[in-house]
């Protein structure tokens, strides 16, 4: 019966991914090459996190200390990846290369801000997967949540969050990479902090889970101010302005004239 | 049915997969540390097991079945007959899942449940206290008014057939035996009781001034999922047809039976050949059925004849000296297995003594078997059927009125002196109306087979059952009274303290002895071997306890081998009466062999590995038990029985006879449908209004539609909304190109 209800969160949390998926990444092997490298460069700070839950065996029910080293691995391979990426950056380039001439730098890589973009929506999209997949499992029954008191928005609250998380990572990968770039280590320092604080912020949520009301989705509101400001911050990284969106939005036309 | 297993295979896997990485779904509010799934809160498990499930015989099937993934409905609580109007007509939320008490538990309130497509599946309340949940007061039994009437005797004899003499189970539902077609529980754990009502019903979904609950409403998921279909036929053919799969052939029933526990008084190899009329045979059922997996009381249905007669045994062998004499007459008790499902046990028998490979089988040379019994070796046959509830304190002789006639003399003889040796013991035991026939009992099927055999049943009923919870889970020990423990007794004392019950049926037990010792020697019993022929009533206290009240109890634990002691200590209730399938044998049946093999055997010095057979020679059994405990010990000495105590098949001959048309009606054609590991159980969870649930749904397919349409534009766009400044070439790139 909550099939209906299985549908709706998959589409809340992975509908914008996919639709990012399918008309930015999904045309060019090497976006999708990249995009599951660093898909599994998470994949392996899950590893090492998970691994560390299991040996300190006092603090496996606390759930605070695997939440932060699990995002201190998550930055430390995030940059690992930035690193590689820059390592790997020739010769991925030489492989793009469509043309004879050597002298004109493929686009994806002519624009860093790219591969930070598409190494972000793959972090993203693994940990939106990992966060929502087993609740999505147990939906896949007749029931929903309540019996034992739990608000009925939990899974929208579920969808939501992961949404987010997935968007932030996103926008987390394009000034983690530029801040790398440009030596700017205070990016990198608002990436951690943010990221950090994020995931907290989830830890309140186990505080109401037994409110039957929409303040169940409380938590969410700071969540998704980070990812406003994360957005924001991402977009004039990657050179976006106000000025660039109303030339956009009035006319097309003046848009070639300018140029 | 493979895509189903691969779902589940794919499922499982990605549980296990996420279980492993659980701690970091930062996005879980559920604490996903451990163990603690998502499942858990939105599912409440039951932990009942006991459901309703499915036979067939040759043309129907019976019991109940639920949808592949179980029946879900919305719990409603039938405390009225306006519940009932709300379930079947004005309720809002259907489809319901029914709770009934007990005492709502009749026949027609459960067939109107189950042809309403108002309602998914039943769960009737089986913890009982007299002011909550009492039982049913007119009584209860879950088969037929006349139990295995077509099977039996009078089967095509317009006088008697159909009970028009005398319904002999007038509180018979039958529902035992009606095709429910929706999944029927029994909630036997007062956890489950509580869990359905105080925190499904009540909370959510008890209407307030006859007005139905608002969304979120509590519902259950029902599964008792059989695969087996339509009857007998049917299924069997499908389970033995040749397939071509990797996982093996699929199977959807079984056929039901087990063994008959066979013992002999003399050792008479198959060398030598039995006279004329010169075995006694002793017999009584071993098997009950009531509506429910695992709630088999047969306090009074089967117990106490299976108890009676194992005391008799017991006494009957202290005297064996005698009656092992050449001139004295065989004894044989026999304990017919699958009795309820249309006689199973008795007409095995009949149709192995027919085909001449009764008690065993015979090979050519073979001479040292039990020696071969034919129906013209038999001189009388004793039944005892239920016997623990008395009519006025007194037991009745049933006899056959179509055969009586012929051995007219004989019959009398038997019941004059079985009346005389129970008024010795203060047992009154009288004759029934010579119109009646005979009750339901494995000698019709011996009857059937050889019109002049002198056959008498005692029973505790003259005309209609005294037992009002005949074949039901409510034929408890306290129901047939008599345990009068003392208060706050504990097992041990209990299990030591010989109840009026037990002296009841031991004076019974010493009757049958010294009746069976006289029908043997011809002798009547003198002062000196009387104390004898009387059966031990800390026996037969100890023997109701175990078969009744708990089966963990020292009698049990000397009489199984070690390999069994593990079950028996995990045993939670007394052992299931039902006879179930072929594939497994009962526990009831193992034990009664044991305690046949210790009352009737002797003990011989022996190790384990020893303890067997030895080659041919097949006339004697060795039983190994694991005996009393050493002194001061809790290792156990280890017993070796030397008896003539034989299994025999108690599978109807319809399965073995070659090209056998099972619509015959000749032998009983019963079997059992077969289910998964998880095709039983109960689940309760909330169900969310359907408007919110599409509201999720809604909001789902906007963020798709909308991020779509937002990103198209903007990658189209993407060049004029990035400016790049880090460019190495002449034209602009943006991350969204």
């Amino acid at each position: 019966m909550t099939l209906m209800e299985f549908f709706g969160c998959t589409f809340i949390a992975f509908g914008p991914p996919i639709a990012l998926f399918i008309f930015t990444i999904a045309k060019d092997p090497m976006r999708v090459i990249v995009l599951i490298a660093s898909s599994f460069f998470w994949l392996i700070a899950l590893l090492i996190s998970s691994i560390l839950w299991f040996a300190v065996v006092p603090l496996r029910e606390t759930l605070a200390f695997g939440l932060v080293f699990s995002v201190l691995f998550q930055e430390l391979f995030r940059f690992l990846f930035y690193k590689i990426m820059r390592l790997a950056n020739e010769g991925l380039i030489k492989v793009s290369q469509q043309s004879d001439n050597s002298n004109i730098t493929p686009r994806d890589f002519a624009n860093t801000h790219i591969m930070a973009y598409v190494s972000g929506l793959g972090f993203g999209l693994m940990s939106g997967a990992f966060s929502l997949i087993n609740v999505l499992a147990d939906l896949w029954g007749p029931g929903s949540i309540g019996i034992h008191g739990d608000s009925k928005y939990f899974f929208w609250s579920s969808s939501y969050l992961t949404l987010c998380f997935i968007l932030l990572h996103t926008m987390w990968g394009v000034i983690f990479f530029a801040g790398m770039d440009r030596k700017c280590y205070f990016y990198v320092a608002y990436v951690v902090a943010t990221h950090m604080l994020v995931s907290c912020l989830t830890l309140l949520n186990q505080l109401s889970s037994s409110t039957d009301s929409a303040i169940y989705l409380g938590p969410l509101i700071p969540a998704y101010i980070i990812l406003v400001v994360s957005g924001i911050f991402a977009f004039y990284t990657a050179g976006g302005s106000l000025a660039n969106i109303k030339n956009c939005v009035t006319c097309r036309k003046r848009r070639y004239q300018i140029e | 049915m493979a895509t189903s297993r691969k779902k589940d295979l794919f499922l499982q896997f990605i549980k296990v997969f996420i279980t492993c990485f659980c701690l970091f779904a930062n996005s879980n509010k559920v604490s996903c540390v451990g163990t603690d799934r998502t499942e858990h809160k939105m599912y409440i498990e039951l932990a009942t097991q006991s459901a309703c499930f499915r036979n067939f015989n040759a043309t129907h099937q019976v019991g109940c079945t639920s949808s592949e993934n179980g029946n879900v409905g919305t719990v409603h609580y039938i405390q009225s007959i306006k519940d009932m109007e709300w379930v079947l007509n004005s309720g809002p939320h259907s489809p319901y899942v029914v709770v009934l008490k007990a005492a709502n538990f009749t026949r027609d309130t459960v067939i109107t449940l189950a042809q309403s497509s108002r309602v998914n599946g039943i769960m009737v309340i089986n913890v009982h206290n007299s002011t909550h949940n009492p039982l049913p007061s007119d009584g209860f039994s879950s088969v037929d008014q006349c139990p295995n009437d077509r099977f039996g005797l009078y089967a095509d004899d317009t006088n008697y057939n159909k009970c028009q003499k005398q319904i002999w189970n007038k509180v018979g539902t039958s529902l035992r035996f009606v095709d429910l077609k929706i999944p029927v529980f029994a909630l036997s754990d007062i956890k489950d009781v509580d869990a359905v009502l105080n925190k499904c019903y009540f909370p959510f979904n008890n209407p307030i001034n006859d007005t139905a609950r608002d969304y979120p409403l509590c519902s259950a998921e029902v599964k008792a999922r059989m695969d087996g279909a339509v009857n007998s036929v049917v299924c069997m053919r499908r389970t033995l047809r040749t397939t071509l799969s990797l996982s093996g052939p699929q199977q959807y029933c079984d056929p039901m039976g087990d063994f008959n526990v066979i013992t002999f008084m003399q050792k008479i190899p198959s060398s030598s050949s039995r006279q004329a009329s010169s075995v006694i045979m002793v017999a009584t059922k071993l098997d009950s059925v009531a509506m429910f997996q695992n709630e088999y009381n047969a306090a009074d249905t089967t117990v106490v004849g299976v108890v009676t007669l194992l005391a008799a045994a017991q006494a009957l062998w202290k005297q064996k000296e005698e009656l092992i004499q050449p001139h004295a007459k065989d004894i044989v008790f026999a304990f017919f297995q699958g009795e309820t499902f249309d006689y199973i046990g008795s007409s095995r028998a009949v149709y192995d003594i027919q085909k001449g490979i009764f008690p065993q089988e015979y090979s050519s040379e073979d001479k040292n078997s039990v020696s071969k019994l034919n129906l013209t070796h038999i001189d009388q046959f004793v039944e005892l059927n239920q016997v623990g509830l008395r009519d006025n304190s007194s037991l009745w002789a049933h006899v056959d009125p179509i055969s009586q006639p012929n051995v007219e003399k004989k019959i009398e003889d038997m019941t004059k002196f079985i009346k005389t040796f129970g008024e010795q013991l203060n047992i009154s035991i009288k004759s029934a109306a010579s119109k009646l026939p005979l009750p339901p009992a494995s000698a019709q099927r011996f009857l059937m087979a050889r019109k002049d055999l002198p056959v008498v049943v005692l029973t505790d009923h003259e005309a209609e059952f005294t037992n009002k919870y005949y074949n039901s889970r409510f034929d408890t020990a306290d129901k047939l009274g008599g345990f009068d423990y003392p208060e706050d007794a504990n097992d041990t004392v209990k299990y030591n303290y010989i109840t009026k019950q037990a002296l009841l049926i031991a004076n019974l037990s010493s009757t049958l002895a010294r009746y069976l010792y006289n029908a043997s020697t011809g002798k009547i019993p003198t002062a000196a071997v009387l104390p004898n022929l009387t059966a031990d009533p800390l026996m037969v206290t100890r023997l109701l306890y175990c078969f009744l009240i708990s089966p963990n109890c020292e009698l049990f634990y000397e009489s199984v081998d070690s390999d069994n002691a593990q079950s028996l200590k995990d045993a939670k209730q007394p052992f299931p009466f039902y006879v179930s399938v072929t594939s497994h044998t009962n526990e009831v049946t193992q034990l009664v062999y044991s305690l046949m093999a210790r009352f009737t055997g002797t003990l011989i010095d022996s190790n384990k590995n020893d303890c067997k057979q030895d080659g041919n020679y097949k006339l004697f059994s060795f039983t190994w038990m694991q005996g009393a405990l050493k002194n001061n010990s809790n290792d156990r000495q280890g017993w070796c029985y030397k008896a003539i105590v034989h299994y025999t098949k108690a599978v109807s001959p319809a399965f073995e006879i070659d090209e056998y048309d099972l619509t015959s009606g000749d032998y009983s054609s019963w079997t059992e449908a077969r289910w998964g590991s998880k095709a039983i159980g109960i689940r309760l969870f909330l169900m969310p209004s359907p408007e919110f649930q599409a509201s999720i749904l809604a909001v789902g397919i906007l963020m798709l539609i909308l991020s779509l349409v937002i990103v198209y534009i903007c990658q189209k766009n993407s060049s004029a909304i990035f400016s790049v400044h880090s460019v190495r070439t002449s034209r602009s790139y943006s991350p969204m190109t």
